[in-house]
């Protein structure tokens, strides 16, 4: 008879190999990090350059630049850009966030020789015409109307605001009035500043063509490189313990609770990824456990631990029904006292472990994956052994740490909790 | 172009099974889809196929976490509902798949239903239904569309339901008559992904899966939808900031010889910045801010839809006008030959950046089959390089027309 309640024999994963780049560096000396592996002809090239949107002066101009890189140079429109890289079924991408920005391409590997030379050309040759400008400008603008309407995104902003500071690069965010101050100036002088001829380093990944490092250095090799130079970004200690933003007629409030902690490079980061993924990094963490699977007062709940930089945050971040806004929070509360009084049980620090470890596994899943996980490595000059730090902390972190670390960062009195919707009573 | 290789077999209960083999990943993917979604709810009981989808974590017959094993594993799961089909997929290391048989297996064999779980559930889904429907701007845009559009097909109302009450409502019986006509082997179809063997496949699956009953063979009779001989207008006011509009057409079935032009026809409107919209309408005449234009890729004729935001300061007929426009272009002139070779190059090149996922491959032959057969995977791309450029003005000529049109207006609180 077939036993269906115990469950079957299981491992546990006791090491993930994280596939190393190989590391050539064009004539003008950019790095160049290759991840050669995957099944499907697709090839994906990232330009990295030191310009997040906290390395501007003002709010807007960095991702303003970096979106327009694609709408025109000397040469081509905009339209004759998207036409093409859109032929060859191939993206050209921008994306930026704090710390850094990248230029995207992805594309079949047998267009390469196509759609390469219009990522060469974008990003040595755009011209940001006054015309593209007040497009996207006036564009984004009417489309941030539309964001402003939902609790979440106005939360977000209120949240990074009362972290950082409201002028500070990583708590400023934008307001309608913003997109009225950018001027082409602006924009222009941050590309000659932070992107033309200031690529930080290129990864390459997918199943690649043999002379794919020969294309790269025809097209980004040759010109003069300089470095991007970051002042480092002071963080001051958060003042406000609480915020509401009041959205008439929200059927949903967001709650958003956190502090500012540090980066990915302090001692205590991995231990506390830990504990925060036992509150609410997973499906089965206490806060899903108890304020959507017991309560039913959420679609969903979720922690994290964000790392910038120059500074790091924990944020856990929920939409609630607004009559039940104030009970949820407390109920928050409730299950961060808890990791604070109680040390969590060997069953459940296993069960997380286990769990931390496979979603790893999953994230070097595939030459892109792959990419993504050096390139965050890179951007804190981290390497192999911050990897294998990881898995070893995971597999070895003990319930009294855990506790130790509650202690110490989850203190009431250290959190902040921004609301928006329907105005409540904490 | 890769193909997809697969196996398949069957077990004498009807549950259809597919290997398919990628030795390049330590993960396995182990995917079910059930031939059941919204479209087969009653008219007064809807959102229930998702609402059931959120029960079906809440434990089963032998194993009271669904959960807990599976992270213990090092898996990870989800689930989501359609009109047409609800897919569970669960990924792991391949060492643990055995984890997968055991779990799925038994919420297949009997759900251990409770009144705490269907009352939390219950919340949970209206919740979601508030998150995601009401509390977003034009967030009920669907909700409004499907029964405009829609008179006796049950694409009438939304997968999420036409309202809080029908969730509110759901009683332990319901869910119970609903496990026992969709919840069964027949009903269903396993895709098993990753670094495996047939073999080992399918003794795990006679062990786990082949002792579950048969059950009946659920026989779908849908009202079909009558041919719309007028145009349609619903015009509402909300605090949105922008207005807005949404123009949808009676349109072909996913399994349908047509359906690959209406695919393309909505890319060469709609897809990347080089296409027609967005270069005409959002940067020449910048009448939107954002425009798009899908299908919803539903089994039975289902929609094909534009949808724009409109700039301030420009009217709605303006936009509307712009709108129909392009549509009499499309009809007045044929497509450029490099216009239709670009989609067909995009739809290429997309088909192979989502096959780099094993998931998404598991999913994609869970849904052929369910469709009718996993094979057509590999052949469907050949139908759409056959599209020419006069096929796509006939779906123009015959459908994309006032009175098979339905059109929603979002106007703001203001200028109402």
């Amino acid at each position: 008879m077939l036993d269906r309640v115990a469950a079957p024999e299981f491992g546990t994963i006791k090491d993930v190999t994280l596939m190393e780049p190989a590391v050539q560096h064009l004539d003008n000396g950019i790095p160049v990090f290759t991840i050669d592996a995957g099944t499907q002809d697709v090839t994906k090239i990232e330009l990295v350059f030191d310009a997040g949107t906290a390395t501007a002066d003002r709010i807007l101009i960095a991702s303003t630049a970096t979106r327009l890189l694609t709408a025109g140079t000397s040469k081509k429109t905009a339209a004759e850009i998207a036409e093409s890289v859109d032929f060859y079924g191939a993206y050209l991408q921008a994306e930026t966030s704090h710390d850094d920005c990248s230029l995207n391409l992805f594309t079949l590997s047998k267009h390469l020789h196509h759609t390469l030379p219009v990522l060469a050309e974008v990003y040595a040759d755009a011209i940001f015409s006054d015309d593209e400008i007040a497009t996207y400008l006036s564009k984004s603008k009417q489309e941030m109307l539309v964001k402003q309407e939902k609790v979440s995104y106005l939360g977000a902003k209120a949240f990074s605001s009362a972290l950082f500071g409201e002028n500070h690069p990583y708590g400023r965010s934008a307001s309608v009035v913003d997109y009225d101050s950018i001027t082409r100036d602006d924009v222009v002088k941050f590309y000659q500043s932070h992107i033309k001829n200031r690529v930080r380093h290129i990864l390459v990944a997918g199943k690649l063509n043999e002379n794919t490092i020969e294309q790269l250095n025809s097209a980004f090799g040759s010109d003069s490189r300089s470095e991007t130079t970051i002042s480092s970004i002071e963080v001051a200690a958060q003042t406000s313990r609480q915020v509401h933003i009041e959205k008439i007629g929200a059927v949903q409030n967001s709650i958003k609770i956190g502090r500012v902690l540090f980066n990915r490079k302090h001692a205590d980061f991995i231990g506390l990824q830990v504990l925060v993924t036992v509150l609410g990094g997973y499906f089965g963490s206490r806060l899903m456990s108890n304020i959507r699977e017991d309560k039913g007062y959420t679609y969903g709940i979720g922690a994290g631990l964000v790392s910038l930089k120059n500074s790091g945050y924990l944020s856990i971040s929920t939409e609630v029904g607004a009559d039940v806004c104030k009970p949820a929070i407390d109920e928050i509360f409730k299950e961060i006292e808890r990791l604070r009084n109680e040390p969590i049980s060997i069953a459940e620090l296993n069960l997380v472990r286990n769990y931390m470890l496979g979603s790893i596994l999953k994230s070097v899943d595939g030459p892109f994956a792959i990419a993504d996980k050096w390139n965050t490595y890179l951007r804190y000059d981290l390497g192999m052994s911050s990897h294998q730090n990881l898995i070893r902390q995971i597999q070895t972190i003990t319930p009294e740490r855990l506790r130790e670390l509650a202690k110490i960062y989850f203190k009431r009195e250290d959190l902040l909790v921004v609301t928006a919707g329907k105005s409540v009573l904490v | 172009m890769g193909r997809i290789d697969f196996e398949r077999f069957t077990l004498d209960n009807g549950l259809r099974v597919i290997v398919h083999q990628d030795t390049s990943t330590p993960l396995a993917c182990l995917n079910i889809m059930y031939d059941v979604g919204s479209r087969d709810e009653d008219p007064n009981r809807t959102g229930f196929a998702h609402l059931f989808e959120h029960l079906m974590f809440g434990g089963s017959a032998n194993i009271p976490s669904y959960d807990s094993p599976l992270q213990m594993a090092s898996g990870s799961n989800n689930a989501f509902t359609s009109t047409d089909i609800t897919n569970y997929y669960i990924t792991l290391p391949v060492e643990n798949l055995e984890t997968a048989f055991w779990l799925e297996s038994d919420r297949m064999l009997n759900l251990a239903f409770t009144e705490k779980s269907l009352e939390v559930q219950r919340s949970v889904v209206i919740e979601e239904f508030r998150q995601r429907y009401l509390n977003q701007p034009y967030g009920d845009a669907w909700l409004l569309m499907r029964p405009l559009a829609f008179k006796k097909h049950p694409y009438k109302w939304a997968t999420i339901g036409k309202e809080e009450k029908h969730i509110e409502e759901a009683t332990m019986a319901d869910v119970k008559a609903f496990f026992n006509t969709h919840y069964n082997p027949q009903n269903a179809v396993m895709v098993v992904a990753g670094n495996v063997e047939v073999s080992a496949i399918k003794s795990l699956s006679e062990k786990w899966f082949a002792p579950i009953i048969k059950g009946e063979k659920y026989e779908r009779k849908l009202a079909a939808e009558p041919k719309q001989t007028e145009a349609r207008r619903l015009e509402v006011t909300r605090p949105v900031p922008l207005n807005a509009i949404y123009i949808s057409f009676h349109m072909c079935g996913k399994t349908d010889d047509d359906y690959p032009a209406w695919d393309l026809l909505s890319d060469i409107l709609g897809r990347g910045e080089s296409c027609r919209l967005y270069q005409k309408l959002v940067k020449g005449k910048r009448l939107f801010t954002a425009i798009s234009a899908f299908n919803m890729g539903e089994q039975d004729p289902s929609l094909f839809t534009i949808a724009g935001h409109i700039s301030q300061g420009v009217s709605v007929e303006e936009a509307e006008k712009a709108i129909w426009e392009e549509i009499e272009l499309l009809r007045t002139k044929l497509v450029a030959k490099s216009e239709l070779e670009k989609v067909k190059n995009q739809l290429e090149a997309n088909n192979e950046f989502a096959e780099m996922e094993l998931l998404n491959r598991a999913i994609g032959l869970a849904y052929h089959e369910i469709s009718g057969d996993a094979e057509t995977i590999n052949t469907e791309m050949e139908n759409y390089m056959k599209v020419t450029r006069q096929d796509l003005r006939e779906i123009v000529t015959a459908s994309v027309v006032k009175e098979n049109s339905s059109t929603l207006i979002y106007k703001t609180e203001t200028n109402a």
